[in-house]
């Protein structure tokens, strides 16, 4: 017989009252548990969404994180394929990147000869190989079968796709089965003979002289947009690109301008004959907790490279609506963990004092028997604890096996700032440490909370707790 | 943790043969309790009341004495104090020959721990134990093996004729055997003193008979000193020595 088990015998005596508190802690338990998993799937989904478009790190020319989007063609890196080379050949590089990929951004404006509609555009160039191979990453514990490819390959040299909104802009929206495609009022589209006849002859003396189309490409059913972009010379280059689909890109402003291109096609289109360049390199490593030191041995390695000045980037910092909507959750699951905190406190404060207030006789029986005022207080942070322990027990199975239920039912939900829907999945086991912490955290809670009764009755005087029976 | 409401103990040696008490010849013409004008005040907010005054007294050890009086005259106060339960306002108490005046709160836990037992009048045994476990308790705070522990409680047990119910709860056990369940725990630590408050006022008279019986029995038995607060004649009669005591005087000494 030693105080454990003489604390576990009188939260059984109660058993209702006991229960209750039980219950409640395991609420509280479960509870946090839950949206600890839910912030841990939303922390995971983002984190996968952004890494398979983007990356884990990104390599741009110094500056052009600050000023590139103003003059693409200032902020260029040359002999990208090189450098590509000499980091998938490095030793420690190796075993830790999955992509290294080139991309090219540039700004200009898009026209569809057929739809007589043009606007102002965002390209991406691309190697479309490199981005399917990104988009199978996986980062989340669970795999999203929603992942679909870019939309073209690479042997397709004039394919792109559009964002939906810049394909409901340029009138595509029956070329490219866009659902639920909304028609400007009174702006159906024109003919182009009719088109041609409405173009104003000074207008066309200033325009770049649009390529005529091969042969080949006038069987090509596909919808053809016309590029044009003032090169790095300051020239105007104008390219062809033939859609082959319109792809959601999630963010209204981005959708609206979103065009991606193949690499060779942007390059052509920013420097023309010039030397060819990128602005960046997208590097997507194996596993996010290698982000860190790849950054750092990075910044180091590229030095080697005298001619140029590199600068790398991760993914939080070039999309800070990652860390916003994590410091966001965070603060909501710090706040959501507080409350039960307070409940679990104040549950087991009411708890703990009521079995002291019924005790004071056996306060005083076991004081008048030889018991030390610490053996007292032990006997009731026992109990407390003991009760703490029971409830995130409950509240541990709870969590486990509710997860599991959720996790079953292959439910989807759609990450901030992504437009593909992502499996909802209950990520308890997320990180190792979530349950075994929690428990912790809500045993030395109850430790606590079961603190202050036990010193009430520790500092009782053994004639007055004698004299109640 | 789990040996926190044990820890702090007096580690003195209970000796295997704690029934022939070496000290009980030296011990037989001493005082248990001596009491030097001993005076107790309660206060109700700003108002006292003279619970004890001025009292002087001898309890020799190895007796059966009583205390007694009408409701509210101070006996219970007087035995809380003599059973190191309360501290006087006033004057010193020496409990075998150790004078408690300013002493710790640990101290004087660790000497009531040792030296001396209580029976109350409701029994006031521990619920979540069986009747052995509540024999065993008092040996749990000291460092005795836990066959010792076993053997003596069962010894104990046996004694007041409860072996068959050592695995009973408090509530499964009348009140005649409640009382006895708390007067082994009392002796289970061979204690030079035990104090009994009213220990037959929550028994019928049959079953207070043979408690007082078995008192008497197990102090001839134990040379314990046992010291009484009660109404009851039949304590009375077979008390070595009577106090009297009245509105928290002592009256007179009668034997």
């Amino acid at each position: 017989m030693n105080t454990l088990q003489i604390a576990f015998r009188n939260i059984l005596r109660n058993y209702r009252r006991s229960f209750a508190s039980v219950s409640i802690i395991g609420i509280c338990a479960f509870s946090i548990l839950l949206f600890g998993g839910f912030v841990s799937s939303i922390k995971f989904g983002m984190e996968t969404n952004f890494v398979q478009t983007n990356g884990h790190l990104h390599v741009y020319p110094e500056g052009y994180f600050e000023f590139g989007s103003g003059n693409p063609g200032a902020y260029g890196i040359s002999d990208s394929e090189k450098i590509i080379a000499d980091l998938e050949q490095d030793d420690f590089l190796k075993s830790k990147i999955n992509v290294i990929s080139p991309f090219l951004t540039v700004y200009g404006i898009v026209s569809s000869y057929d739809k007589n509609v043009s606007k102002t555009f965002v390209g991406r160039g691309i190697i479309p190989s490199q981005v399917n191979q990104m988009k199978h990453w996986i980062g989340s514990l669970v795999k999203n079968p929603a992942i679909t490819d870019i939309g073209f390959s690479d042997a397709d040299a004039e394919a792109g796709v559009v964002g939906v909104g810049m394909g409901r802009m340029l009138r595509l929206c029956q070329e490219l089965n866009i659902p639920d495609c909304k028609v400007e009022a009174g702006k159906a589209s024109q003919a182009p003979e009719q088109n041609k006849a409405q173009a104003p002859e000074q207008n066309k003396a200033n325009l770049p002289e649009i390529p005529d189309e091969p042969e080949a490409a006038k069987q090509d059913k596909r919808p053809r947009l016309d590029l044009l972009v003032a090169g790095s010379s300051g020239a105007p280059n104008v390219v062809s690109v033939y859609l082959n689909q319109a792809v959601n890109q999630g963010v209204k402003e981005l959708d609206e301008n979103y065009l991606a291109l193949q690499l060779s096609q942007a390059q052509k289109l920013l420097y023309g004959s010039q030397e060819k360049k990128v602005s960046g390199l997208v590097v997507q490593l194996k596993e996010t907790k290698m982000m860190p030191e790849v950054q750092k041995y990075l910044v180091e390695h590229l030095k080697k490279f005298s001619s140029q000045r590199f600068e790398v980037k991760t993914f939080t910092q070039v999309m800070p609506v990652y860390d916003q909507v994590m410091q966001l959750f965070n603060l909501i699951f710090s706040f959501i963990s507080m409350i039960m905190g307070v409940v679990v406190i104040s549950t087991l404060v009411n708890t703990m004092t009521m079995n002291v207030v019924e005790r004071f006789n056996e306060i005083g029986t076991l004081r008048a028997l030889g018991v030390r005022r610490r053996g007292i207080l032990a006997l009731f942070v026992t109990e407390g604890i003991l009760l703490g322990l029971l409830g995130t027990i409950l509240g541990d199975l709870l969590a486990i096996g509710v997860g599991a239920l959720i996790n079953s039912m292959h439910l989807t939900w759609t990450a901030p700032g992504s437009v593909r829907p992502a499996p909802f999945v209950i990520q308890i086991f997320a990180s190792p440490s979530s349950l075994p912490l929690t428990a912790l955290k809500l045993i030395v809670i109850s430790m606590i909370a079961s603190f202050f009764p036990a010193r009430k009755a520790a500092n009782l005087q053994v004639v007055d707790a004698l004299r109640h029976t | 943790m789990s040996s926190l409401l044990f820890a702090g103990s007096p580690k003195n040696t209970l000796h295997l043969g704690w029934r022939y008490r070496l000290d009980c010849l030296s011990m037989q013409n001493t005082a248990s309790i001596k009491l030097i004008n001993v005076s107790k005040t309660y206060w109700l907010g700003a108002v006292g009341v003279k619970a004890l005054c001025d009292i002087q007294l001898e309890i020799p050890a190895m007796k059966f004495t009583s205390i007694i009086g009408p409701s509210g005259s101070g006996k219970t106060t007087l035995l809380n104090l003599m059973g190191c339960l309360d501290a006087p306002t006033s004057g010193e108490i020496e409990v075998i020959g150790k004078n408690m005046k300013d002493r710790s709160d640990n101290f004087i836990t660790d000497f009531r721990s040792k030296n001396i037992g209580f029976i109350f009048q409701n029994f006031s045994l521990l619920p979540v134990l069986t009747a052995l476990e509540n024999v065993e308790f008092p040996l749990l705070l000291e460092k005795v093996s836990k066959s010792e522990i076993r053997t003596r409680a069962l010894e104990m047990l046996e004694a007041v004729g409860l072996l068959e119910q050592k695995n009973q709860r408090p509530n499964e056990l009348s009140g005649g055997q409640r009382q006895r369940v708390a007067i082994a725990r009392a002796l289970v630590k061979n204690p030079k003193i035990v104090f009994a408050d009213e220990p037959t006022a929550n028994l019928d008279s049959n079953t207070g008979t043979n408690i007082i019986a078995l008192m008497k029995e197990m102090q001839q038995k134990f040379h314990t000193t046992f010291i009484f607060s009660s109404h009851d004649q039949k304590i009375m009669d077979c008390s070595d020595q009577i106090f009297h005591i009245r509105d928290g005087v002592l009256q007179r000494e009668s034997s």
